[in-house]
């Protein structure tokens, strides 16, 4: 069984800063692997434990944070990683991101699964997985809160608004994974030390003939919702207080 | 000069830190309420390597350094700021990595794998009721019969007591005994293994009681007494009547851990100062920030904990030239005021921290809906003198660069 | 400008034409039924449908495909949800065409389009310009267009849906619904003081339409109160009503609650930073207000039936 997982380097959200006009200062801001694409490689890597398979991760981009979440994704137990480097890999179109991970696949695949985050905080679109499907012609199960593999069919369940989906089908298929999906492991000091020594592989763009397109963004900016701040003290007059909350609930039709 | 970690050191942090997101930080209040490290999280943290790090992994440890393991003190004692977790790792950590370097082969297969998994305890007693600053002085004995010591006295303030006998196989200390006539000071102490649970029971002569503390209450602390206790001498702990330079050598590895630990947790005490004074409004909305009296004073205790952070970085960057690289430009000694110079100033700047946070606080701080006082109380346990009282740090810096000649002991 | 959207069910086909009034398109929408279909026909000119049954995002895809083949749009719209935006993905993806996500605003300059969705968790705005065609995801609305008596052309599709992927629904029973779906959301914060103390916000719960409570961070991660906490690292919601009770209102937590219509927030401390971002601040102690209101909504419900 052979299993390619996508991992992104995205913002640490909760650490993000702004400069004075609202603008984030995205450069400054610590940078991790996907909270979701851990969830990926984990499962992976549990699937490798069970099923011997071989595990290969790939990010796009050309910083050392690049190289840096590879080498996590190694300390967890992946066997091969590779960067594809793209120095404004920022503001790569998703769909140019399938275009590299098929010419990928087609280089050093065919894959049994392939295996990604929903989404990340940052530049999420919780499309890429599906887009990835299209190209390479594979269906995808996108959302998964939890899976399971027999060795010959992948179950999944995904929690929706409207109940739990459950999916199943045989490899290969290109599977999204929530942060539901599992625990992933934390590297100890021992595979730390062990991984140390494996080697990052990296190709450009032209080496898998995918010409970039890139997303056009005009400005970022803090978004914020100006309040009304009506002042209520609940000391002075607790009926107003209650009086002043159950008819907002009342006006919405949200009292039974 | 480099002040870069390495980047197995980042990662290792980075891994740290994940697991106490997720085992620690959720229970440290717990742990300090009820006065108890869960004896699972022990296990857990055994499972992930933070115990025994220095220590080879042919004795089940992880062939790390002394850095790693004051990496693994600092993230441990930011979130757990009582430090009662930190303390245990520290202590399963610095201790076990002094003996295995004395130690006999079959006492360091019999112990180290176990205190790796979080199976048993190892820390430190030396402390008598008289004072623990004169370790010359002590009165404990170790009197040689055929190829069994038999040990008596009594060891005070000393920590791990209900953890020994609340994990599966128990534990012991690297004690040190008086070995010949008291007239030779310092040069007839011995230290010895001593394991006073094993493989789940409790061995005759050892008498523990178990102290009421007001800080770092998660890791016990008490006494116990030795009546005729015995210990084979395959559990001596290298030469006979050198057990006080041993002593001393462990003293400064558990002391840069201890530096590390309580700079976790005033760095935990920062980070809630910063969250506060930034949100705090007062007098028409202006932010306790805006303030002068408030943003120079936190500036201050940043600038206090970043330079205690970096002697403790330093002080372990030395203890991994001497003892893992080998770096034959260095004795042990020249660890003395290295040492010295960290556990002298990061409990200080840590407990000048809390002060002021529970001031900035308010009334607040004075609830125990404020956690402040867990941190507050927990890392002062170290300017009061746990793990060497401050004056003994001031004494071995004065006695260096000033000379012994000069500076009265 | 030809715009094709997928009517996911009957809200979002209301507001998609809103969004494509914006645009000034030709309106053309796909359903997976037939009432569905139904609905759409008075909104759009044309409406395609097929009988998906349960959903499976490739089938799907493979539908709504066979119109955009047929019809050529410069534009097609999806609903920001999960099936939406999995289905958009394939869509895209086999058109090859750009796609953009949890989108809050559409504008256009002769044919090029003018975006705003967030980013970072929500903390941020970005404008992003596309050309055409594009794929767009947005995020669903409440509002609606006015009701009219048109009704557009209706088309079965025939097409094969036939699947590698099995897939089988349970449908939701009983437990309210999920956080981000729920129009009043009650969060609990450290001003409480007890874990029994939540009694009262369920209580609430149970009193309202479509309500869900959750908690702060430190209420579920440091005490285990709750399963799960509204904030950056947590569950985003986006209410019609936000009641924060005892939350001080720090960023990461806030970050979470912004996309709210209306914030109520209640917390006996004047300064707690919430009186920032509140419509409504009612300084006092929860344990006085939440009985009194609980008892208001109980007395007036009684004298009402």
């Amino acid at each position: 069984m052979k299993i390619l997982t996508l991992i992104k380097l995205t913002v640490d959200v909760s650490q993000l800063k702004y400069e004075k006009d609202g603008s984030p200062l995205v450069e400054i801001a610590p940078n991790k692997m996907g909270d979701s694409d851990k969830c990926a490689v984990e499962e992976a890597i549990r699937l490798k434990e069970r099923y011997g398979a071989s595990v290969t991760v790939l990010t796009v981009g050309a910083t050392r944070d690049h190289e840096r979440i590879i080498r996590d994704a190694y300390a967890m137990g992946v066997d091969e990683g590779y960067i594809i480097e793209v120095e404004e890999y920022q503001k790569l179109q998703a769909t140019t991101i399938g275009d590299i991970v098929k010419a990928f696949v087609e280089k050093t695949g065919p894959y049994d699964l392939i295996l990604l985050g929903a989404g990340s905080l940052d530049t999420h679109s919780y499309t890429l997985g599906s887009i990835i499907s299209s190209k390479i012609g594979i269906p995808i199960i996108s959302s998964v809160d939890s899976l399971s593999y027999n060795g010959s069919i992948v179950k999944a369940e995904s929690v929706m608004e409207d109940g739990v989906y459950v999916f199943q089908a045989p490899p290969p298929l290109v599977i999204t994974l929530t942060t539901e999906a599992n625990e992933p492991r934390i590297p100890t000091l021992k595979t730390i030390l062990k991984s140390k020594k494996m080697e990052v592989k990296k190709l450009r763009l032209e080496e898998l003939g995918v010409k970039p397109r890139y997303v056009t963004i005009e400005d970022v900016r803090k978004y914020f919702v100006e309040r009304k701040k009506i002042i209520i003290d609940a000391g002075e007059d607790l009926e107003k207080a209650v009086e002043t909350i159950y008819s907002i609930l009342k006006m919405e039709g949200l009292v039974k | 000069m480099d002040f870069e970690f390495s980047e197995d050191e980042l990662r290792f942090r980075e891994s740290v830190r994940e697991f106490c997101k997720r085992y620690i930080e959720p229970k440290w209040v717990e742990i300090d309420e009820r006065g108890r490290i869960p004896v699972d999280l022990i296990k857990k943290m055994g499972e992930q390597g933070l115990l025994a790090i220095p220590v080879s992994e042919e004795y089940g440890g992880m062939g790390g350094t002394i850095t790693m393991a004051a990496i693994a003190a600092e993230e441990i004692g930011y979130h757990d700021p009582s430090v009662a977790t930190a303390v245990y790792v520290l202590l399963n950590n610095g201790w076990p990595f002094l003996m295995e370097k004395y130690s006999g082969e079959e006492a360091k297969q019999e112990i180290l794998p176990k205190v790796a998994k979080g199976d048993a305890f190892y820390g430190i007693a030396s402390t008598e009721s008289h004072g623990g600053s004169d370790v010359a002085g002590i009165k404990t004995t170790a009197v040689k019969k055929n190829s069994t010591w038999i040990l008596n006295g009594e060891k005070t303030y000393i920590s791990g007591i209900r953890e020994i006998q609340e994990l599966p196989e128990g534990g012991g200390y690297f004690l040190v005994a008086k070995t010949g006539k008291p007239e030779y000071g310092h040069r007839n102490i011995t230290a010895f293994n001593l394991i006073v649970k094993w493989n789940g029971k409790v061995k005759a002569g050892w008498k523990p009681t178990i102290f009421e503390e007001i800080g770092r209450r998660g890791i016990s602390t008490g006494s116990f007494t030795l009546e005729d206790f015995e210990v084979e001498d395959k559990y001596r702990i290298g030469e006979e009547n050198k057990g006080f330079y041993y002593l001393m050598e462990g003293f400064n590895v558990a002391r840069i851990l201890v530096a590390a630990a309580t700079i976790g947790s005033g760095r935990w005490a920062l980070d809630q100062a910063v969250e506060w004074i930034r949100n705090r409004r007062l007098f028409e909305g202006r932010s306790i920030a805006s303030f002068q009296g408030v943003s120079f004073k936190f500036s201050e205790l940043y600038s206090e904990l970043e330079a205690a952070r970096l002697l403790t970085y330093r002080a372990a960057w030395l203890a991994d030239k001497i003892y893992v690289e080998k770096d034959s430009r260095w004795r042990e000694r020249d660890l003395n005021v290295p040492v010295a110079l960290c556990k002298l100033k990061a409990p200080e700047a840590t407990s000048k921290i809390y002060e002021e946070l529970m001031k900035w606080y308010g009334a607040y701080a004075y609830t125990k809906d404020c956690n402040a006082f867990r941190g507050w109380l927990g890392t002062f346990s170290y300017t009061i003198g746990a793990e060497g009282a401050q004056n003994i740090m001031r004494l071995i810096i004065a006695r260096d660069i000033i000379g012994s000649e000069y500076v009265k002991g | 400008m030809k715009i094709l959207c997928y009517g996911e069910n009957s809200e979002w086909i209301k507001y998609s034409r809103i969004i494509i009034d914006k645009l000034g398109g030709y309106p053309y929408c796909v359903t997976p039924s037939r009432e569905l279909a139904e609905e759409s026909s008075k909104y759009f000119e044309e409406t395609y449908f097929f009988n998906g049954g349960v959903y499976e995002p490739s089938k799907y895809c493979r539908a709504i495909l066979e119109v955009a083949g047929r019809i050529f749009p410069d534009v097609s719209l999806f609903p920001s949800t999960i099936k939406g935006r999995t289905i958009a993905g394939l869509y895209a993806g086999a058109r090859d065409e750009s796609i953009i996500t949890d989108i809050v605003d559409v504008d256009h300059e002769d044919s090029v389009l003018k975006l705003k969705r967030l980013v970072y968790g929500g903390s941020c705005i970005a404008t992003i310009k596309s050309t055409l065609p594009a794929t767009l995801c947005i995020t669903p609305g409440t509002q609606k267009p006015p009701e009219t008596s048109r009704k557009g052309s209706i088309e079965e599709l025939r097409i094969s849906l036939e699947n590698r992927i099995t897939v089988s629904l349970n449908p939701r029973v009983g437990g309210g619904p999920p956080l981000e779906k729920s129009d009043l959301v009650v969060a609990a914060g450290r001003g409480f003081k007890n874990r029994e103390d939540l009694e009262m916000v369920r209580e609430l719960v149970s009193l309202t339409v479509n309500s869900a409570w959750s908690v702060t961070r430190p209420l579920a991660a440091e005490y285990g109160w709750a399963d799960n906490w509204i904030g950056i690292s947590g569950v985003t919601v986006n209410p019609r009503i936000y009641l924060a009770v005892g939350v001080s209102g720090q960023p990461l937590h806030m970050v979470g609650a912004r996309n709210s219509k209306i914030i109520i927030a209640i917390n006996k401390d004047p300064n707690a930073p919430i009186s920032q971002e509140a419509d409504y601040f009612i300084v006092g102690d929860l344990y006085k207000i939440l009985p009194k209101l609980i008892e208001k909504i109980k007395t007036t419900k009684t004298s009402s039936t």
